[in-house]
């Protein structure tokens, strides 16, 4: 199975021209960069870890079931684990279609569901030797 | 029996990275729950919002058996991007 998680840096320009199809007209790159601010704390680098073997099963899943549903001619994807510095990327995203209204909606539900399925963590790493976990989808209550 | 507990982000705070927890034969997912609340209490809501995996597969109901020196993964919401 194809390895979607990356210990060292995401070098888009290389994504980019390594992913061409003949057919497609459009093609459609989503990067998520390492923010220097987290809820108006200041940020000064990023920590990803991942259950490895079942990120890459749940990522490839996606991509499938992405690729089907929108007919797209390819779509990829790579995702950061280990250290990411502010302005690094965390994550790409890359569809490919014949038209782009299906290369848009396509990316966008990659990275969305990513975000939801992935086994995968972020901490953030604060300026004033704080860290803490990302709690965007811990449910409080 | 012997469960070797494999946690991630958040939880392990809670129970450190890897935990060697003793459950009785034919304990199931419910049970390794109940003995890691009984560990550390503090956990509990944060493993409550847990998915749990075995063999690279998430388990979607509590009563999956477990077996002896079986592998577990407790993951807590997820956060990429």
């Amino acid at each position: 199975m194809m390895n979607y998680l990356s210990e060292t840096n995401i070098n888009i320009i290389d994504y980019i021209d390594k992913i061409h199809h003949p057919k497609a007209g459009a093609v459609v790159v989503f990067c998520g960069e390492a923010r220097n601010h987290n809820h108006d704390k200041p940020v000064k680098y990023l920590e990803y870890e991942a259950h490895t073997s079942l990120a890459n099963k749940v990522i490839n899943e996606i991509i499938k079931e992405t690729k089907k549903k929108w007919k797209l001619h390819d779509a990829f994807c790579a995702h950061r684990t280990g250290k990411v510095n502010i302005s690094e990327t965390a994550v790409i995203v890359i569809t490919l279609s014949s038209h782009r209204k299906e290369a848009y909606e396509a990316n966008q539900f990659i990275i969305n569901k990513l975000k939801h399925e992935a086994p995968i963590w972020k901490k953030e790493y604060y300026t004033d030797g704080t860290t803490e976990w990302s709690k965007e989808l811990i449910k409080t209550e | 029996m012997r469960i070797f507990v494999n946690t991630f982000g958040p939880l392990k705070d809670y129970f450190g990275q890897t935990i060697t927890i003793e459950l009785e034969n034919k304990a199931s997912i419910i049970d390794l729950f109940n003995k890691l609340v009984q560990i550390n209490p503090k956990g509990e809501l944060l493993l409550k919002n847990c998915q749990w995996a075995v063999n690279n597969n998430i388990i979607y109901g509590k009563n999956y058996e477990l077996n002896d020196k079986q592998e577990v993964f407790v993951m807590p919401p997820f956060s990429g991007g």
